[in-house]
């Protein structure tokens, strides 16, 4: 357990509730000092250092690896591949459920990717075991890889995404096309890409008889340490996963990642701790990446610009061994108002390792394709596309007449939009320029992401010394659990900040479910929250049954906890501390705990999405067609915010990731071999500080009464969506140039 | 893998004509390091230079500057005489990576690279630079764009190293400038690099002119029409059409990830452009 | 082949054997001399996350050759409050600007931006102009996305110090 310092920072100093103040990170000083551990930054005593040998062909078998000539290098103490592997208690192809992923563990000489581990070396130092994976000087029998949408079957998977279904159809839509005044037909394209966390996967693990300590990167810590039980047959409960900061997961780090458990092998095969630390390139194949799309958008409007049809249809792929299907076209579910609503789903199968969640699955690539092609159906209509978003504002779900739990979308559009000047865009394209002749365009998307919760179980202790403290096995992977988690603490337990030991980033906790979904706030939160209220309860229940008590038979009325005391709901002025009341129990603490889950009968009645509007405005060269984002302003509701620091953080990382779709980001493969041909941070471009713009953001209030009992929803995924079409938009309206590409590159700006 | 670090140039001559196998030269590393790191060599012996006190130095020679091989681009951008003298070559140095990359990368190990999109090699190559050559059969002068043969090829001979890189003095009139460009607005190669130098007269006249272009052909092109379109003009609108054109015509790119070829042919020509009238106004400041 | 070499960290004179020529000044921090705020995010210099002062300049940790740094001086993230601990919490004020203003998410590449942007206040390059910040720090990848407080840590950071050195100056001065 890292300990967490609260830095001194004035903000700290509170005056009422912890919720909602923007507070410093608490693991800031950790961070800024470089005493943060990171997994690969465990160095235990006896440790070895392990590095992957991984294919270069990607599909095939291995039929020749120079084990020998790596075991002679000196320093190497072992060579792991399929012929000495441990054995498994567990298939590592098993799939019991569709978020088990099968991994590759060196159990046949079989490569399905390129990319994939073939062999693991193990040596005293990390460069005898780079300079023994080089001498493993593999050979392979390989055969043609299918790499493009184009190279395989098409079919439609049962599910998509996380088990939604793969069709939906509302109402009629060739009907509603049929009768349509304007009707546009477009196909947009994105392509793959790499979750990139700075922080490449690592893990350092050590066994001791059947026990097992690891310290890895983990969005989802009891998860991971089920998977590790089922493959070496061990309890959980031998297994103890440490993991107190993420360096960015983006969903890579959801579930266990094959050489994650390589390194967890090789432990245990050498008998001897082992720290196994990818390289860049090798992000490029086994954690996950994000599938290429070719979305189809068939739209209709009626004489006053309102949709009679909506069409959505996303062709992507899936590794040729396992299943995950990025859910483009549900992204059209629940944004636009349409008689009609059909969003379609088929796939192909290519030789590549399996596509994952990344940030915003479905939503990301899926509000790229729709928030462009709505404004190709508003220019059809000849009207300003916010104003046709507005004349298409769904105020129930448009696919089952569901009302939202809150929807303030309507001034999110309409503050985004003054803070913008909206008001001032031309409506025709490339009619603005700048003082260098730069071309200038304006455009603006719609920001929607599912308000999700998964499940989550918190401790909650007061002590006699008025203090408590409140465990969970929450993730930070940057979005702040350390320090928003332990606001709702905070106030879950009536304490002050700074009486609260928080407790978090470990697998002996309680489960803090999964860092995912934009719903680890609102998930542990309501865990912490529950486990609060029933330590309170218990407290309360001692001090209500003792005569002695200020709080003697409040009964009905109830207490309220807050700055470490109990006080009567119809008499505030009747009182007591904690501390007293444990004292006069003669107990040293109590505890409970509490769960985290969605309610389900809310989830029936009501639609539950966080919104928002993102304007964006480029500018473009006009002979280079260089584009550069010059201003980016969101505006976003997602329920109650629990620390707008940290909040706003979230909303500019998703909306530099937005920037990054939109302009930067892509894996280009080479045909021929399966392989990226850019596998690293030169090649394979996220934006670098010069390519931000002024960005702003907009925290517009919504209160939430349905989606959980702290009105929570989800802020980590929802600000690349809007902003991929906005600034697509805004490139078109510069330069009259429809791109259908992404990313939307120079060549493709000047065809 | 032997690592060498002699301290004066005569060692390491006689240490990389002695080695049988690969033998490479460690100056600032930041492109050494990435091609050991990642298996694609494997040197016997690697001679790190930086011990060598004539490699650290710029010194000024008849006027103009000899930049040792281990000087960085960190280094020769602090240097007011050589910033004044030759914006163009130490605006490209400073192009070289990040700044990180910058307090180590040397515009020689940029040269030896002989990468086709080097930055600092077009204003190199347009300054009229040249390289000082010192291997076991002493020493020699070479244009700086004859020390690359292709992408990733030297015409050095075995034992050869690059001592030091000369640029002459500026003339009355004379003003350079390098411009390049990238989809990203830091940390990039350049799709397409475009060097220019020339000199006006007193009338604004074009006398002189040398444009060289990068990252558009195996090896960076002296445009030698493209210069030609410059002199005898005051670098009129129809003059810098006909640059643009030129250069445009003088480039041979491929297709590839990075752009197509028609694409960096057209950013060849707009680039020559803008970087001529940028040298033009440095020249007009120089005359004044 | 072994090597001696003997370079000052963070202060620290250390001598160490290598038994690799090929080891980088980063493995060297990180897996041997168990510095390891220096994080290895690429290896290739190409992410800035292993940034560190040597000789004074910032310098990727991971293309500098351990055996070429004999008798450098290097300064990581775990020494930094040491050189200046006028910050908040005896921090160097850029590491107090880099809280204050939220410069990072995961905190895995913030080691080097803030090395970076010591570096580049040393450089004196920047100024206060926000374009030349963003540019002067574009060498350090950040995925989270926390440009926009970096670039604001860096600026603060840059205030608080120039106006450091301008008292310091007056009452050398006096």
């Amino acid at each position: 357990m890292p300990e967490i310092t609260l830095t001194q920072d004035p903000v700290h100093l509170r005056h009422g509730s912890n919720i909602g103040r923007p507070l410093t990170r608490r693991d800031g000083l950790l961070k800024v000092t470089g005493a943060a551990r990171y997994a690969a930054d465990n160095n235990p005593k006896g440790l070895l250092h392990a590095v992957v040998a991984v294919s270069t062909v990607a599909r095939g078998r291995v039929v020749a690896l120079d084990v020998e000539a790596a075991m002679a290098h000196p320093g190497v103490v072992e060579v792991m591949t399929p012929a000495n592997r441990p054995a498994l208690a567990g298939d590592p192809d098993a799939k019991p459920n569709p978020l088990v992923f099968r991994l590759d563990l060196l159990q046949s000489d079989r490569v399905r990717y390129a990319g994939q581990p073939i062999a693991l070396v193990v040596a005293e130092t990390l460069e005898a075991a780079t300079e023994g994976a080089v001498l493993l000087a593999p050979r392979y029998e390989s055969e043609p890889p299918a790499v493009g949408l184009d190279d395989g079957e098409r079919f439609v998977p049962t599910a998509v995404g996380p088990g939604a279904p793969a069709e939906l159809r509302h109402g009629d839509v060739e009907a509603g096309l049929a009768a349509a005044a304007q009707a546009i037909e477009a196909t947009y394209e994105t392509p793959p890409q790499y979750h990139n966390p700075m922080e490449p996967h690592a893990v350092v693990a050590r066994w001791d008889g059947d026990r097992l300590t690891l310290d890895t990167p983990s969005q989802a810590m009891a998860m991971a340490r089920l998977r590790l039980a089922a493959l070496f047959g061990i309890p959980p409960e031998n297994i103890l996963i440490r993991s107190p900061f993420l360096g960015g997961g983006f969903g890579c780090k959801g579930l266990l990642s094959g050489p994650q458990v390589l390194g967890v092998m090789a432990a245990r095969l050498v008998g001897r701790p082992v720290k196994l630390a990818l390289t860049r390139a090798q992000l490029y194949g086994p954690v996950g990446h994000r599938s290429p799309t070719r979305q189809r958008l068939r739209l209709g409007a009626d004489g006053e610009g309102r949709l009679t049809a909506l069409e959505h249809h996303t062709l992507m792929s899936s590794s040729r061994f396992d299943e995950f299907f990025e859910p483009a076209s549900n992204a059209s579910h629940a944004l636009y108002a349409s008689p009609a609503i059909a969003t379609l789903h088929e796939a192909v199968r290519l030789d590549c390792g399996t596509p994952m969640f990344m940030r915003a699955p479905g939503e990301a690539p899926g509000s790229a394709a729709l928030e462009s092609a709505v404004d190709e159906m508003a220019e059809a209509c000849g009207l300003d596309p916010l104003e046709f978003r507005l004349r298409n504002y769904a105020e129930v779900e448009p696919t089952t007449g569901r009302p939202f739990s809150s929807k303030a979308l309507r001034e999110c559009y309409a503050r985004g939009a003054e803070r913008f000047g909206w008001e001032r865009r031309p409506l025709a394209p490339r009619s603005l320029r700048d003082e260098h002749g730069l071309l200038v365009g304006w455009g603006v998307g719609t920001a929607i992401f599912p308000a999700l919760m998964f499940e989550a179980e918190a401790r909650a202790v007061i002590r006699r010394d008025g203090g408590g403290t409140v465990e969970i096995g929450a993730c930070d992977m940057g979005q702040g659990a350390w320090t928003a988690l332990a606001q709702i603490a905070a106030d879950a337990v009536g304490l002050d900040g700074e009486r609260v030991e928080f407790r978090s980033g470990s697998s002996d906790l309680p489960d803090g479910g999964i860092a995912g979904g934009s719903a680890h706030t609102a998930t542990a939160g309501s865990a912490i929250h529950s486990a609060g209220a029933a330590v309170v309860a218990r407290l309360a229940e001692l001090a209500m049954a003792d005569e002695r008590s200020p709080l003697f038979g409040a009964g009905n009325a109830g207490v309220v906890a807050r700055d470490g005391r109990l006080h009567r709901r119809d008499d505030e002025s009747r009182s007591e501390g904690y501390a007293e009341i444990l004292e006069r129990a003669g107990l040293a603490e109590v505890e409970a705990r509490g769960k985290g889950a969605m309610d389900a009968a809310a989830q029936q009645r009501y639609a539950m999405q966080a919104h928002g509007a993102v304007f964006a405005e480029v500018k473009v060269d006009p002979d280079l067609g260089q584009v550069r984002v010059t201003r980016l302003v969101g505006a976003f509701a997602a329920g109650r915010i629990i620390n707008p620091r940290m909040v706003v953080s979230q909303y500019y990382g998703g909306m530099i990731w937005g920037v990054s779709f939109a302009l930067h980001e892509q894996a280009v493969m080479d045909r021929r071999s399966g392989r990226p041909m850019n596998a690293d941070l030169a090649g394979y471009h996220i934006p670098v500080n010069a390519d931000l713009p002024a960005l702003e953001t907009i925290l517009v209030e919504e209160e939430d009464p349905h989606v959980n009992a702290l009105g929570i929803k989800g802020v980590g995924e929802i600000g690349i969506t809007g902003t991929v079409g906005a600034i697509a938009n805004a490139v078109w309206h510069a330069t009259g140039v429809r791109v259908r590409q992404f990313p939307i590159t120079l060549d493709r700006l000047l065809g | 893998m032997r690592y060498e670090a002699p301290e004066t140039l005569d060692a390491a001559v006689a240490l990389l004509a002695g080695e049988s196998g690969l033998a490479k030269v460690l100056a600032g590393g930041t492109d050494l390091l990435v091609q050991l790191r990642s298996g694609m060599i494997e040197p016997a012996l690697v001679v790190d230079i930086k011990r060598i006190a004539e490699t650290r130095r710029i010194q000024e020679e008849s006027g103009g500057f000899r930049i040792g091989a281990a000087v960085s681009g960190a280094e020769m951008g602090e240097h007011a005489g050589l910033k004044a003298a030759w914006p163009g070559v130490v605006e490209a140095v400073e192009l070289i990576g990040s700044t990180q990359v910058q307090g180590r990368a040397t515009a020689a190990g940029n040269l030896c690279n002989a990468s086709p999109a080097a930055d600092s090699v077009p204003a190199l190559v347009a300054a009229g630079a040249t390289a000082r050559i010192v291997g076991p059969g002493g020493s020699r002068e070479l244009p700086v764009e004859a020390v690359a043969a292709g992408p990733g090829r030297t015409s050095l001979g075995r034992g050869e190293i690059v001592a030091s890189l000369f640029l002459p003095a500026r003339g009355a009139g004379q003003g350079d400038a390098y411009l390049r460009f990238i989809p990203r607005t830091e940390m990039d190669i350049a799709v397409v690099g475009a060097g220019v130098c020339l000199t006006l007269d007193g009338d604004g006249r074009c006398t002189r002119a040398r444009v060289a272009l990068g990252a558009v052909g195996p090896r960076v092109i002296l445009a030698e029409a493209a210069a030609a379109a410059l002199v005898g003009t005051t670098l009129d609108e129809a003059a810098l059409d006909a640059l643009a054109e030129a250069a445009s015509a003088a480039a041979t790119p491929i297709d590839d990830k990075r752009g197509t070829a028609d694409f960096r042919r057209r950013v060849a020509g707009v680039l020559a452009r803008r970087t001529a009238v940028i040298a033009r106004d440095r020249a007009k400041g120089a005359a004044a | 082949m072994s090597f001696s070499i003997s370079l000052s960290v963070n202060g620290v004179t250390r001598e160490v054997a290598l038994d690799d020529p090929r080891v980088t000044l980063l493995d060297l921090l990180r897996e041997r001399l168990h510095l390891t705020g220096s994080k290895k995010g690429c290896d290739r210099g190409q992410c800035g996350a292993c940034t560190v002062l040597l000789d004074g300049r910032r310098v990727n940790a991971c293309l500098a050759l351990a055996v070429a740094c004999d008798g450098a001086e290097v300064v990581t993230i775990e020494g930094l409050a040491a050189q200046d601990p006028s910050g908040a919490d005896g921090l160097h004020p850029v590491q107090a600007a880099f809280i204050a203003h939220d410069g990072f998410q995961c905190g895995f590449c913030t080691p080097g931006q803030i090395m970076s942007a010591v570096g580049l206040i040393r450089e004196g390059q920047a100024g206060d102009d926000p374009e030349r910040v963003r540019e002067g720090m574009s060498g350090n990848l950040c995925r989270c996305g926390a440009y926009a407080g970096i670039t604001e840590a860096v600026l603060e950071a840059q205030r608080v110090l120039t106006a450091g050195d301008a008292g310091h100056e007056q009452e050398d001065a006096a």
